[in-house]
């Protein structure tokens, strides 16, 4: 037992050392430092993301790293429109943008965003994408968080479809936003018709409470019970300001891809590298996972959420960017059943 | 005729200074107004969806009326829904804003003066923070309102009200709408001789009796004015309807136009949104010019004559009791309890209120609020956007009042029907038409404070027939007896005329302030990272899962708020509420 206890530390103070010698050689490599000496001297770079949860916890995380540089950020769903509106404007404001792998599509699409080097930050392989416009932050898993004080853990849905029983009509609530985007993911796996047949009967039988307000809100309340397609790390995030609340994985499981770009008309050029190049470290994804929940779940992760994850055997679909464009087409199609725009 | 007043009945006449600024007014109301709806019109008719009117590669085409038109939703659900929604909410607040401007303008209903500050109160509010509110209220099953009525009766289930349904929409849309319907009746229902109620009365007609003959009768004229404007406003509703309306599956066409212009992914559909606005629009110019047929036909309908009265007030009796209970459930609907929730969700997060949670109290919220950078951004941007919009707008309305009512110039009447367009577009649709201007022309605005300025400046009638009202009531022999005396026009607008027009004008203006500080549409749509407001922070926060700093940040804005409400009122009331 002492051994097998000794062998855990000596394996973590191993991994602890590799870990801070790879962060020391990124961190004290002259191409590092030389962007940082410039950064400071733009003072200040602007990030936007999907959700203020997703951007608001960098200012100190960053901070501490990289004192100097103010780091302002803005968190909104349309944060794409609006930049590509600001650009078509002549008007470029923000420097570095994070969103998911599909959400960053258009942007690409028009040529908004720059190359940057990631391996500087000792990031590389399968972490890039875009060609070197985007590097790899973190994974959202969709689940079905849920109000631990309202529902017994025998009616906990399994999978997906389970939602259409009559147990759970009058008791959901969903994104406007999300939930489209998770008939997407559904759709690669069970093809576009089945998804949206889905999405219909949510929508029709269910009397699923789809809205642009927070979901929280309504579980801690008790108004709804389900909260449905919210992901893994809202659970986290809400439990952790005392909601009760936890959270299921049904299956299939389906995770977005989190990313990180460069603008190409960034004002604060430098300070934009830096930052983004930082979002793509062991430092900063260990950051966001403690102060936001949200892991990299990828194969070479070292979350320990991403690791327990993986050794429960779950089978996961990755958004990826061999995917994105046809998820892209399917959620186009789900998004008026849930708006009403559209049967 | 003297040559003051032939100098300012002929343009050609003025000198350079009155030129130039008369001109310039003109020019800023023209812009102001026209020019964003010419781009909404050129939108609507230009090419690819997604592109600009005069980005390369736009044709003309008429495939957005094809596309909007030929969907089955917009006959089936938009059409019907935006009837039900507008016709239903009117209704219901006409009534209720009949009963309260009824008592509290022509009966001897105690403490009338705080009821007249409290009715006003949702008008100053931003909807977005009443929404929230009435969510926490009347959410079907754990709506505070909901779990007291249900320990009540016995209730097992959910409700029995539900927010989200056309009734609670319909029903939250009208408490909203009912001060601005109030103000306007009140203002005629004060006018109204009270001879004919007093001969009913003393005949011994019943109150109900008096006021079902009587009272309506003799103001039907002159309540149908309202009416129309009152339907004009709803149509141009979207907060309620995108908060509540939404979960409900209600679309009405605001929301519609900010459907085809926040897409899944990609780039706004600019020709679809334009293309769903503009029929809208025309059917708003139609509600418009009823409008203004129905204004004068109730000024030929006397009730208001030079001969003196008293105004006496209506004595409830035995009313007296039911009528307190309906003014007090008005107020506590509209104005108390939403501010309570909010108080409350600030201080003690989503929890229903209950003794035991009143241990866990908490700034965190309102120290979090401070902390942050948009806060202070919104609160200046606010405070900037809705002072400097309420300045131009009545700087503009004035100068063409005075165009109107002292001038012969020809394109009088055009200036006066542009100004007073302005009623009948939807904020929505001016949001859309503002974005697609400034984002074709190379001036730099998009994405800044100043678009927002530009934005709210647009409300000109307020000021235009304000003004206008109060020129009228300036007899001309002023200026010229300045004029004669050898001032010039500039010097005698300034010396003579403005002082005697200021309590006008700082009415328009705190009018055009508090809707300058309640404006979320137009916010919303044009907002980025430097030009956020604080209705759209709230929202922002709201949907941010931040509840407890969205409602202390409302909480915040009710208390800027609340010393408007005491200057509007001295500007706004009524005098001697004390018979």
């Amino acid at each position: 037992m002492v051994r097998i206890v000794f062998k855990l530390f000596a394996g973590a103070l191993a991994i602890s050392f590799a870990a801070g010698a790879a962060a020391q050689s990124w961190k004290d490599s002259a191409a590092v430092r030389a962007l940082y000496e410039n950064a400071k001297k733009e003072r200040k770079v602007i990030i936007w993301g999907p959700q203020q949860r997703e951007v608001d916890w960098i200012p100190e995380a960053f901070g501490s790293m990289f004192p100097g540089i103010e780091v302002q950020w803005l968190g909104d769903n349309n944060i794409a429109t609006k930049a590509i509106a600001e650009a078509r404007a002549g008007r470029h404001e923000v420097d570095v943008f994070h969103t998911s792998l599909g959400g960053v599509l258009p942007l690409n699409q028009r040529g908004l965003l720059a190359v940057n080097d990631w391996s500087v930050f000792g990031t590389k392989g399968r972490n890039v994408a875009l060609d070197g416009k985007a590097g790899l932050t973190s994974n959202h898993v969709y689940a079905v968080v849920y109000n631990t004080q309202k529902v017994k853990p025998s009616d906990l849905p399994k999978l997906w479809t389970d939602l259409l029983d009559p147990r759970y009509k009058g008791k959901m609530v969903g994104s406007s936003f999300l939930m489209p985007r998770l008939m997407g993911f559904l759709g690669l796996e069970w093809g576009e018709d089945k998804a949206l047949q889905f999405a219909r009967n949510l929508v029709e039988k269910t009397d699923i409470l789809v809205t642009q307000a927070p979901r929280d809100s309504f579980l801690q309340s008790g108004e709804r019970v389900y909260a449905i397609g919210d992901f893994d790390s809202a659970g986290l995030f809400w439990a952790s300001r005392g909601l009760p609340v936890s959270y299921v994985i049904p299956q299939p499981a389906v995770a977005v891809q989190f990313i990180i770009a460069v603008m190409a008309n960034a004002p604060n050029r430098n300070a934009a590298r830096l930052l983004a190049g930082w979002m793509t470290t062991p430092e900063a994804k260990r950051a966001r996972e403690k102060m936001r929940f949200e892991a990299d779940y990828g194969p070479d992760s070292e979350s320990p959420a991403a690791k327990k994850l993986h050794s429960s055997g779950v089978k996961f679909l990755f958004e990826n960017e061999a995917n994105m464009a046809q998820r892209e087409q399917i959620y186009k199609k789900a998004t008026p059943i849930f708006t009403g725009q559209k049967r | 005729m003297t040559p003051a007043l032939s100098a300012v009945r002929r343009h050609g006449e003025l000198d350079l200074a009155a030129k130039l600024v008369l001109a310039a007014g003109a020019l800023v109301a023209v812009y102001l107004i026209a020019a964003p709806l010419a781009m909404l019109l050129l939108t609507a008719v230009r090419g690819p969806a997604d592109a600009l009117p005069f980005e390369q590669g736009a044709q003309w085409t008429l495939e957005h009326f094809r596309a909007i038109y030929s969907d089955s939703v917009l006959y089936t659900r938009i059409i019907p829904d935006t009837l039900v929604f507008v016709l239903g909410s009117v209704a219901l607040c006409f009534v209720i804003a009949f009963t309260l401007a009824w008592l509290v303008e022509r009966t001897d209903l105690p403490w009338r003066d705080l009821w007249f500050s409290l009715i006003l109160f949702p008008l100053l509010v931003p909807s977005v923070v009443l929404a929230i509110a009435w969510i926490f209220l009347l959410g079907p099953n754990a709506g505070w309102m909901n779990v007291w009525l249900r320990s009540l009766f016995g209730l097992e289930g959910t409700g029995p009200l539900n927010i989200f349904s056309m009734p609670g929409l319909l029903a939250c849309q009208a408490l909203a709408s009912v001060p601005f319907v109030f103000l306007l009746l009140g203002a005629t229902l004060r006018s109204m001789n009270p001879a004919l109620e007093e001969a009913s009365s003393t005949s011994g007609a019943s109150p109900a009796a008096t006021f079902l003959r009587v009272t309506v009768r003799v103001l039907l004229p002159g309540v149908l004015a309202p009416l129309i404007l009152a339907l004009l406003i709803t149509l141009e509703q979207f907060d309620l309807p995108l908060i509540i309306g939404l979960p409900a599956r209600i679309n009405v066409f605001s929301y519609r136009i900010w459907y085809e212009l926040t897409p899944s992914s990609g780039l706004p559909n600019y020709g679809g949104a334009a293309a769903v606005g503009l029929p809208f629009l025309v059917v708003a110019m139609l509600l418009l010019v009823v409008y203004n047929w129905l204004i004068r036909r109730a000024e030929s309908f006397v009730t208001v004559t030079g001969k003196a009265y008293r105004q006496t007030r209506f004595p409830l009796g035995r009313w007296r009791i039911p009528a307190l209970a309906f003014v007090v459930a008005y107020v506590m609907l509209a104005a108390v309890l939403p501010t309570l929730v909010l108080l409350w969700s600030a201080l003690f997060g989503y929890a229903p209120p209950a003794i035991d949670s009143l241990g866990k109290m908490s700034l965190a919220a309102y120290g979090k609020l401070a902390g942050n950078r948009l806060f202070w951004l919104g609160l200046g941007n606010t405070l900037l956007v809705a002072t400097l919009s309420a300045l131009i707008v009545t700087t503009v309305g004035a100068v063409l009042a005075w165009i109107i009512v002292r001038t012969r110039f020809t394109g009088r009447r055009f200036l006066d029907f542009v100004s007073f367009m302005s009623v009948g577009i939807p904020s929505v649709i001016t949001a859309l038409a503002v974005m697609v201007l400034y984002l074709s022309m190379p001036v730099g605005i998009y994405g800044t404070v100043w678009i927002l300025v530009v934005a709210y400046s647009y409300r000109l009638a307020v000021t235009t027939r304000i003004s206008r009202a109060g020129l009228m009531q300036i007899h001309r022999e002023l200026e010229e007896a300045s004029s004669t005396s050898g001032a010039r026009w500039l010097s005698t607008q300034r010396r003579i005329l403005l002082p005697l027009l200021m309590p006008t004008l700082v009415s328009g203006f705190i009018l055009l302030f508090i809707t300058g500080v309640r404006e979320f549409t137009m916010g919303l749509m044009l907002y980025g990272q430097d030009n956020v407001v604080l209705s759209v922070l709230l929202w922002r926060l709201f949907e941010s899962g931040e509840a407890a700093a969205s409602a202390a940040l409302a909480t915040i804005i009710i208390a800027l708020v609340i010393p408007i409400v005491f200057i509007a009122r001295r500007y706004l009331s009524p005098r001697g509420y004390a018979d």
